[in-house]
C-alpha cells in the first residue's frame, strides 16, 4: 500500500466554532493506480489534498487513527523532514487551476528549474536538461522552456505545472480538477495524455474531479466522498456496473450522457449538511429516499460488498429494492 | 412560428493599435467574435449554442439582449425588426426578452432579498403597480419551487447555490418574457441539482410558453435539454440539428471532434478517434473562409470562401464545403 488513511479527520477552527471538513475518512492508495476521487463542492476533497500536502492553515488540526506513506507515519513526520523528504520528492501536487499557478513574468522553464533547484542540489544546467525530459513526458516541446505562460495556452499551462509535479517521479501525483476550466477538446487531450504519462513513469496518480465523465475512462478505482467521508469505493468498473451506496445512485441519475436519449435526469433533492454542524449518523442522511431511523442516530459502519468493494451504508441487504427504486424519479421526489 | 429571426448578425470589435503600428499605416487588429450569423427559434422552442471559449456564444446572447449592437445583420422579433431600437421600444423588448446569468453566486445583489430581487425588474421597467407585485413575486418564487412564505425574505447568502439560481430563473420570468436567454445556468451547480434546474426551465418554458436559447460549453446538457442543437466554431455557425442527429450523426469536422470528446459516464465506452490538429485561436484577425479550416482534416483550398449552411437532411443544415461537396443538397 503506497498510501494509507484510517478515519481521518481535518478540522478548520473559525470564529463561529469548529468544521469538519473531512470526517472521519478512510483511503487506500496503491503502487501505480490511478485512485479517482469524485466529490462535490464542499464535500471535502480539496481539504484532503490539502492534509496530504501540508497546506494546512495554522487553525486546522489534521488527525487520524492512521496515515501511512510507504514507510513513513505521515503524522509523526516533523514539517520540516516533510518537506525536504516528502513533498515534491514522492507526493507532488498540480493544483486546481493549474493554468494560473504560474508565475507571469519568469519564463516557464525558469520557474520549473527553479523548483528543482529549490527541493534537490543539481547544477542549472542539469535542472535545465531534466525540464526538457519532463516536456517531452507531457508532449510539450522542450523550445518552449523559454517561452513566458501568456505564450501558453490553457492546456499547456496545465501541461507544464504537470511537468513540474513529474520533476522527482514521484511515487504519488495529486491532481485537484486538472481538467477544470479547460475546452471539452483540450480536456480529452489532457486526459489521454494523462493516461500515457502514467504509462511512462511510475507515479500513482489520486485524481481528484467533481466530474464523473472524466474519471470514468481514466481511474482504476474510484472513491466517492460526500459530507466528509468516503462513501463509497470501487473499482470503476464495478463502481458504474453495480454502484451500491444512494448517492452514488443518485449521482448517476443527475449525470448527463450524450449517449443516452431515453433516460431523464433526476436531481437529489436538499443539499449537503453543514458540516460546522456535522450529522450524528449519515451525512446524506437528510436527502436519501431510504433513509431509516437508524441512519440519522449513527454513523452506517463501512461494508465489504464485494471484491474490493466497499459502501457505507446500513441498508446494503435491501440493495435490490434500493436499485430499482432509485431508478424511479418518483423515489427522488415525491 | 419564428419568434426570433437572426439574419447575418455580425460584431467585430477593432483593438487598439500601437501608436508606432498607427504612424506605420500598418491595418486595424479585429476580434470578430460572430461572424455572419443566421438562425431562428419558433415559440416554445428551446434552441441550444454549444461551443467552446472565444466561439461567440455568449456575445450572441448580448447582442440578442441588445447590450452590444450588432456591426452589421438583423434581428427580428415577433416579426418587427429591433436592430436599432432605442428609448421606449427598446424598454418594451427588453421586458419580453430576459437573460439567466451563469453565476448565481456573483449576479444577485447580495443587499436585496429574494422578493425584491424578482421585483426588481419589473419595478424598473414600470410594468406593474407594488399591489401587483405583492401578488406576483409570490407566485412566481412558488412556480420556481421555492415556497414564498420561507424564501421571499432570505438573502442571498442565506441560499444555496441552486435556490439562488431559482431566484435567478424567477428573476427572469417574472415579467413574462417571450425569450429567455440562459448563459451557462447551470455551470456553476453541483451535478446533483443541475438536474433540477434544467427541469425547472423545460417544464416554465412549456407551461408558459416562452422560448429559450440556452447557451452551453457541455453538449452532454444541451442534447437533454434542447429541441435543436447550433454548434459554434470562433464566431461562425456550422451545424445545426436535433440533438440525436447531432450526436449520432454529426457532419462537420468540428462537430464530430466535439462529440467525440465530451466526457462519457461509462467505462466500456470507446471513444471515436479525434481528428482535430492543433490547439484553439482565437477570434482575432481571423483568416477569411471557414474558420476550422487551420484545423480541419478535410481542407481545401475552397475553404478559403465562407461555407453556405445548406440542409443535407431534414432539420440538419452543416456549414462544410467538404461534406456537402459529398451530399446530395435536399430541399427543404
Amino acid at each position: 500500500m503506497l498510501l494509507e488513511a484510517r478515519n481521518l479527520r481535518v478540522t478548520y477552527r473559525n470564529a463561529q466554532g469548529p468544521v469538519s471538513a473531512v470526517d472521519g475518512l478512510d483511503l487506500a492508495i496503491s503502487e501505480h493506480e490511478v485512485f479517482g476521487l469524485v466529490g462535490e463542492s464542499g464535500c471535502g476533497k480539496s481539504t484532503l489534498v490539502k492534509a496530504l500536502l501540508r497546506l494546512m492553515p495554522p487553525r486546522a488540526t489534521v488527525e487520524a487513527d492512521v496515515l501511512r506513506f510507504k514507510d513513513h507515519d505521515l503524522l509523526a513526520l516533523s514539517d520540516k523532514r516533510f518537506r525536504s523528504e516528502i513533498l515534491m520528492r514522492e507526493i507532488a501536487l498540480v493544483p486546481q487551476s493549474a493554468q494560473n499557478s504560474l508565475n507571469p513574468v519568469h519564463r516557464v522553464g525558469a520557474q520549473i528549474v527553479e523548483a528543482i533547484r529549490a527541493h534537490s542540489n543539481v547544477s542549472t544546467a542539469k535542472a535545465r536538461a531534466r525540464v526538457a525530459e519532463l516536456f517531452d513526458i507531457v508532449g510539450l516541446q522542450p523550445e518552449l522552456m523559454d517561452r513566458f505562460p501568456h505564450e501558453f495556452s490553457g492546456g499547456m499551462r496545465q501541461r507544464a505545472m504537470i511537468s513540474m509535479a513529474l520533476a522527482f517521479e514521484p511515487a504519488l501525483l495529486v491532481m485537484d480538477e486538472p481538467t477544470t476550466g479547460l475546452d471539452v477538446l483540450v480536456q480529452e487531450r489532457l486526459l489521454r495524455r494523462i493516461r500515457e504519462i502514467r504509462e511512462r513513469v511510475r507515479s500513482s496518480i489520486l485524481l481528484i474531479t467533481h466530474d464523473i465523465g472524466v474519471i470514468a475512462q481514466t481511474a482504476d478505482r474510484i472513491g466517492v466522498m460526500y459530507a466528509g467521508r468516503l462513501v463509497e469505493c470501487a473499482p470503476t468498473r464495478r463502481l458504474f456496473e453495480q454502484p451500491w451506496h444512494p448517492y452514488t445512485l443518485g449521482l448517476k441519475n443527475a449525470f448527463p450522457s450524450i449517449l443516452d436519449f431515453e433516460s431523464e435526469l433526476i436531481s437529489i433533492p436538499g443539499s449537503p449538511p453543514d458540516l460546522s454542524r456535522p450529522p450524528a449518523g449519515c451525512g446524506f442522511a437528510e436527502r436519501c429516499p431510504f433513509v431509516l431511523e437508524t441512519c440519522r442516530a449513527q454513523r452506517p459502519p463501512t461494508v465489504n460488498v464485494g471484491a474490493g468493494h466497499v459502501s457505507a451504508c446500513t441498508r446494503t441487504q435491501d440493495i435490490e429494492h434500493i436499485r430499482a427504486a432509485a431508478t424511479e424519479k418518483v423515489t427522488w421526489h415525491c | 412560428m419564428a419568434l426570433l429571426s437572426v439574419q447575418h448578425l455580425t460584431k467585430h470589435y477593432r483593438v487598439a493599435r500601437s501608436l508606432a503600428a498607427v504612424l506605420r499605416g500598418a491595418p486595424p487588429n479585429w476580434i470578430k467574435p460572430v461572424e455572419d450569423l443566421s438562425f431562428s427559434i419558433d415559440e416554445g422552442e428551446i434552441v441550444g449554442i454549444v461551443g467552446e471559449s472565444g466561439c461567440g456564444k455568449s456575445t450572441t446572447c448580448n447582442l440578442l439582449a441588445k447590450l452590444a449592437d450588432p456591426t452589421s445583420g438583423r434581428i427580428d422579433f415577433g416579426g418587427e425588426d429591433v436592430t436599432h431600437l432605442s428609448g421606449a421600444a427598446l424598454a418594451r423588448y427588453r421586458a419580453q426578452v430576459q437573460l439567466i446569468f451563469q453565476d448565481p453566486f456573483d449576479s444577485l445583489n447580495p443587499r436585496l432579498r429574494a422578493f425584491d430581487l424578482i421585483a426588481e425588474a419589473p419595478r424598473a421597467l414600470e410594468l406593474w403597480d407594488e399591489k401587483e407585485i405583492a401578488q406576483r413575486v409570490p407566485r412566481m418564487l412558488a412556480l420556481v419551487g421555492l415556497p414564498p412564505e420561507r424564501y421571499a425574505e432570505r438573502y442571498p447568502h442565506q441560499m444555496s447555490g441552486g435556490e439562488r439560481q431559482r431566484v435567478g430563473i424567477a428573476s427572469a420570468l417574472v415579467a413574462e418574457p417571450r425569450l429567455v436567454l440562459a448563459d451557462e445556468p447551470v455551470s456553476m451547480l453541483d451535478v446533483s441539482i443541475r438536474a433540477g434546474v434544467m427541469d425547472l426551465l423545460r417544464d416554465l418554458s412549456k407551461r408558459l410558453g416562452f422560448s429559450c436559447l440556452y447557451v452551453s460549453h457541455d453538449l452532454s446538457i444541451l442534447t437533454h435539454l434542447c429541441h435543436r442543437v447550433m454548434v459554434m466554431y470562433l464566431g461562425q455557425l456550422v451545424e445545426v440539428a436535433r440533438p440525436e442527429d447531432l450526436v449520432r450523426s454529426p457532419r462537420h469536422p468540428y462537430t464530430r471532434a466535439l462529440v467525440s470528446a465530451v466526457p462519457v459516464p461509462d467505462p466500456a465506452y470507446r471513444r471515436p478517434p479525434i481528428e482535430v490538429i492543433g490547439e484553439l485561436a482565437k477570434p482575432f484577425n481571423p483568416p477569411p473562409g471557414c474558420r476550422f479550416a487551420p484545423r480541419c482534416p478535410l481542407a481545401t483550398a475552397a475553404c478559403r470562401t465562407i461555407p453556405p449552411m445548406q440542409t443535407i437532411a431534414p432539420g440538419h443544415t452543416v456549414a462544410c464545403h467538404a461534406v456537402t461537396a459529398a451530399a446530395v443538397p435536399i430541399a427543404t
